[in-house]
């Protein structure tokens, strides 16, 4: 997102009529219900200080990682195939485009019918959600390599080894890391999804809980810090990436 | 946000499906799999896979894996029967409203905020805690305020797909050529002829991505909606299988549900295809 100079004024405005709008509403009676600002602050204070907050982000963030990592590792490698090969991409991209469009929430009770109710359905319900982003932008990346280049590269007697490494994969690495922060969204989502629908553990199972009670200053609160997290994240990943490549613009 | 549109490069010849890998050097054709082409290699691993399919489904119980054989025959009984069709009406209609008050609010707010830069720094953080919430959340929100029923879904539709199509909109809009517009202004062009005939085309790529995206977010919005918030349509009835052991069924509804979805979001690219056909994009983003 390209910093627009001269909207801070705006963009402050926008936060405080937000805060603002929200405190009149909770205190009015025209929403029942709604909690204002104020209190979801407060609410917040106690999830952090009780340690409800970070207990259930640990739980829930253990599957997050691992599930992304391996979806980390699947995308790249058949993102890698499928942009590279036409034979893998014959026969492997028609089933990421069915994957593309399956709204992943269906085949849970599939996953969680053969992998229990444990960790390891949270993990491949993460891995669901994130992993055929990676593998679509990884091949779109390798794709999009400029022809010169690999002639130039193979003309000096480069391997398909050296051409992965030192032609292709930097010259796709816009697109996969676009694809990496997109999954990392979506890994996100996926979990609480998940922990929403069957496995009462994590973020997901306090929503429920707070929501089926009614107390919405505590599921605001919660639904706002693991927002926080997840912009936390992808800020974390963003730096990341200037700090290693920074002639590199996304 | 960024979002990456390239311009395909003139195809030469007549394009092969997929693009074609750059400087590859294919050794001539031999052997059995080389003289496949493509289609036929894909028939032939979906084959490979319902065989596979079938021998594990036959050697696990059918509370587990069912066999592609017992998920035909069910998938055939739920398609005969009242049952799936009015639970696929009572899902399309939560889908119906909520994806177009996403449409008309998204593109509407996504065309002002293009537009006028102070519009949209005031809504830019609304629209980045949009993106980065998992929209899960807002289900016990919904039902606090709207209860369970349809409109609490279409509220549910419309979380989860609005902010694709808004960003994706302001995106556009953005993206119009300050050459271009300055162009249309000297001729005299008015505000509307502006928007109408420089604006909108330009913007319509990133608009029809934002749509191809929202509407898969929606249809998963729907089933989330009803799998976790109502107990109605589509998803309760995956749920109801999944909870009763009927794998089979379980497996043929989800089949159902994937080529619902699949359609959907096949006919907005055949309506992407049609209207724009000088672009296509290549990244997702979101």
């Amino acid at each position: 997102m390209q910093a627009l100079r001269g909207t801070l004024k705006y963009r402050i405005m926008g936060i405080v009529f937000g805060i603002v709008f929200w405190e009149l509403l909770g205190w009015s009676t025209l929403v029942p219900l709604m909690p204002p600002f104020s209190k979801v602050v407060v609410a917040w204070l106690e999830i952090v200080q009780t340690g409800v907050l970070v207990e259930s982000l640990a739980v829930s963030m253990k599957a997050m990682v691992i599930g992304f990592a391996m979806a980390l590792v699947v995308g790249l490698a058949v993102g890698m195939l499928t942009g590279r090969y036409r034979r893998a991409d014959q026969i492997l991209t028609p089933y990421i485009n069915i994957a593309m469009s399956t709204p992943m929430i269906a085949v849970v009770p599939v996953i969680l019918l053969w992998f229990g109710m444990g960790i390891m359905s949270r993990i491949v319900v993460v891995f669901l959600f994130s992993s055929y982003i990676v593998a679509i932008n990884t091949a779109a990346g390798i794709r999009q390599t400029e022809k010169d280049l690999i002639e130039v590269a193979l003309s000096f007697g480069a391997k398909e080894k050296d051409l992965f490494r030192k032609v292709m994969l930097p010259s796709a690495f816009p697109f996969v890391f676009v694809g990496i922060r997109m999954a990392l969204n979506r890994g996100i989502k996926g979990m609480v999804l998940g922990e929403m629908l069957v496995m009462a553990v994590g973020v997901g199972a306090k929503l429920m809980s707070y929501g089926a009670a009614f107390r919405l200053d505590y599921l605001f609160a919660m639904l706002l810090s693991v927002i926080g997290v997840a912009l936390l994240l992808t800020w974390g990943l963003d730096s990341l990436r200037s700090s290693l490549f920074p002639w590199q613009r996304v | 946000m960024q979002f990456v549109q390239l311009q395909t490069p003139p195809a030469v010849g007549r394009p092969r499906a997929g693009v074609p890998s750059p400087g590859r050097r294919r050794p001539p054709a031999k052997g059995f799999l080389r003289a496949l082409s493509g289609r036929h290699l894909l028939w032939l691993s979906l084959l490979c896979l319902i065989i596979a399919w079938e021998v594990i489904g036959r050697n696990t119980i059918k509370a587990l894996f069912p066999t592609f054989v017992d998920v035909l025959v069910a998938w055939k009984a739920v398609l005969v029967s009242a049952k799936f069709w009015l639970a696929l009406l009572g899902s399309i209609q939560a889908l119906a409203g909520g994806f177009s008050l996403a449409v008309i609010t998204g593109i509407g707010l996504g065309l002002l905020a293009g537009r006028f830069k102070a519009v949209y720094a005031f809504i830019d953080i609304y629209l980045i805690c949009l993106l980065a919430m998992p929209m899960g959340g807002i289900l016990p929100v919904v039902s606090a305020f709207l209860g369970f029923g349809l409109s609490a879904r279409i509220a549910v539709v419309f979380f989860f797909c609005f902010v694709y199509i808004c960003n994706n909109t302001i995106a556009g809009v953005r993206n119009t050529s300050p050459q271009l517009e300055e162009m249309a202004k000297s001729f005299g062009a008015k505000p509307l002829v502006l928007f109408l005939k420089v604006i909108l085309p330009e913007a319509l790529p990133y608009i029809l991505t934002g749509l191809k995206v929202g509407m898969a977010r929606a249809v998963l919005g729907m089933l989330v909606s009803e799998m976790i918030l109502s107990v109605t349509g589509l998803g309760a009835m995956i749920k109801n299988a999944a909870e009763l052991y009927d794998t089979d069924i379980m497996f043929a509804l989800i089949f159902s549900v994937v080529g619902f979805s699949y359609l959907l979001i096949e006919s907005i690219k055949a309506l992407e295809t049609r209207l724009v056909r000088w672009k296509r994009s290549v990244m997702m983003d979101d």
